[in-house]
């Protein structure tokens, strides 16, 4: 489209670019391999918080099965390599591709209803998916925990850095380049005002669809990565709990922002890792948190910062 | 007057929500090239009525035709591709997207990217002061901003039928008198309008023929200029007439 055309391309700005580059560039000085590793559960979790916000942040549907996802395709990925022989590589594609079927599936079942409803079969779906993997233990060894191999022989942190770095940027490249196509604006849209959308001829449960399956693709890729990551799961990762954590980072981040989960990752789970005695707290945290971004700060750290940004910018340019 | 059959006709038509039925037996026609004007008061049923043929509301009962088409029943993103664009009362714009943004999805519709710029170049000469404000965010727009990107988002599809629900709401009389003005020069470039307007005096003098609707029933019609000296209308709402 003529008008959109010029700064469709450039999906990052300079600053995201930059900070990125940074991140990159990190584990060069960083040589401890705990807080490698802390660097890389922020990496998971702030990825998994931008899949969340495509739907919560784009559509206002939250999906409150997120982390049952994210599960299934881990757990997806998992056999696949375990019983198929199939690399590690190429199991979180399985499981990106198993967790986009069962969201669509899901989405098609769910998404006709309105916002709260919708969350709540969601959240059906999450403990469906939680008690079959926890049921199925000839599968899954359900609570035994399923060993995984890993992607790499060496324990060493900093190649898996790389590898979930990599995963990171491509999720946020992604939906950031979804987001801002003509496809993301009647996300948005339906989003913003579903009767302006149905009105301007958006078809609502079909964008609604895409938009679920998607978030749910990308849901069951990090849980793939997750897995081989780890090399253990437990049915644990599909808890609500999780949810409710990834639910808090979009949420504190700022919703329909994308990065703004990813921000929040990297300060909340190092916070979280150092303040031993209030891991325990964490949801409640998290829950007085959200109760204190919902009153004060509904746009989250990503309002915070475009505040900023006008206050900051004004001296220099005027409008 | 263009003579042709009726862009737009509404057969007995009954529809509300849930279980609260609003309109009992409306019919009406709209001809190609016309402004047809729903009168009422608040509750009439008049926003019902444009809901219920932009596909927004199921009707009850009843038959909607649009272009040789029926369209009752269709969901209303269909009715939006068959050009019938709605325009709502209180808005319902984008509020956290640009103006430029707003307007695209106007034609959301359209797939043909030549035709979108049209749109678009047409709407910003119609609407200058929205070109001047392509990049703000809809939510900080003034009200008779608002009101004009609303009247433009729905001319980007390049409807055949503008469904207008109270264009003046709210507005000084300044602006109302400049988005009345509007309406007339879109309907003398060959658009067919159906509105809905309060300001009854205003919406006689620039339609061509007007319904009244009472308690969701039409319980007049006929050309504007008629029923400007009617004495029913005049007593209930111009708030003059007999002694």
């Amino acid at each position: 489209m003529s008008t959109g055309g010029s700064h469709r391309w450039v999906v990052l700005s300079p600053l995201s670019l930059f900070l990125l580059a940074v991140l990159s560039v990190l584990p060069l000085w960083v040589q401890d391999e705990y807080l490698l590793q802390l660097l890389i559960s922020s990496l998971l979790l702030g990825s998994q918080a931008m899949a969340f916000d495509f739907t919560a942040g784009f559509i206002n549907v939250i999906n409150f099965g997120f982390s049952a996802f994210v599960g299934a395709g881990a757990y997806t990925s998992a056999l696949l390599v375990l019983h198929w022989g199939i690399s590690p590589w190429l199991g979180p594609l399985g499981g990106a591709v198993a967790s986009a079927a069962l969201g669509f599936f899901s989405g098609v079942l769910t998404l006709r209803l309105q916002g709260i409803y919708a969350a709540v079969m969601t959240w059906f779906v999450g403990l469906t998916l939680l008690s079959l993997t926890a049921s199925l233990s000839g599968l899954t060894r359900g609570y035994r925990g399923l060993n995984v191999p890993l992607f790499l022989e060496t324990a060493a942190r900093r190649p898996y850095f790389y590898i979930i770095f990599g995963v990171t940027f491509l999720t946020f490249v992604s939906l950031r380049w979804t987001g801002s196509s003509r496809v993301g604006l009647a996300f948005r849209a339906i989003g913003q005002n579903l009767e302006s959308a149905r009105a301007s001829g958006v078809n609502p449960t079909k964008y609604r669809v895409i938009n679920f399956t998607l978030s749910c693709a990308f849901a069951g890729l990090l849980g793939g990565f997750y897995a081989h990551f780890l090399g253990i799961l437990t049915p644990d990762v599909m808890h609500s709990r999780q949810t409710v954590e990834v639910l808090a980072l979009a949420y504190i981040g700022g919703r329909g922002s994308l990065w703004g989960g990813l921000v929040a990752a990297f300060i909340f789970v190092p916070l979280f890792e150092y303040l031993k005695p209030l891991m325990e707290l964490r949801l409640v945290i998290y829950g007085v948190l959200l109760i204190l971004v919902m009153i004060w700060c509904p746009g989250g750290l990503a309002a915070i910062y475009t505040q900023l940004k006008q206050q900051v910018r004004w001296p220099f340019m005027q409008r | 007057m263009l003579k042709a059959g009726p862009l737009l006709t509404v057969t007995q038509l009954e529809s509300g929500y849930n279980h609260l039925q609003i309109l009992w037996d409306v019919s009406l026609k709209v001809l190609k090239g016309e402004m047809v004007a729903l009168l009422g008061r608040n509750g009439a049923g008049k926003t019902t009525t444009l809901r219920t043929i932009a596909g927004l509301l199921k009707p009850k009962a009843g038959q909607i035709d649009f272009m040789d088409h029926r369209i009752d029943g269709l969901p209303a993103h269909e009715i939006s591709r068959m050009r019938i664009s709605f325009v709502p009362e209180n808005l319902h714009l984008f509020p956290a997207m640009s103006v430029m943004e707003n307007l695209l999805l106007g034609a959301y519709g359209i797939r043909d990217p030549g035709r979108t710029k049209g749109s678009l170049a047409f709407v910003c000469d119609t609407f200058p002061a929205l070109a001047r404000r392509r990049k703000q965010l809809a939510g900080s727009l003034s009200g008779g901003e608002r009101r004009m990107l609303a009247l433009g988002r729905g001319l980007m599809s390049q409807p055949e039928l503008l469904l207008v629900d109270e264009p003046s709401l709210g507005l000084a009389p300044k602006m109302a008198t400049t988005v009345f003005d509007t309406l007339s020069k879109l309907k003398l470039a060959g658009l067919t309008i159906l509105l809905v307007e309060q300001n009854v005096h205003t919406t006689l003098q620039i339609s061509d023929r007007s319904y009244v609707l009472e308690q969701g029933r039409i319980v007049m019609e006929g050309r504007s200029k008629e029923l400007m000296k009617d004495d029913h209308v005049c007593k209930t709402y111009l708030g003059s007439g007999d002694d």
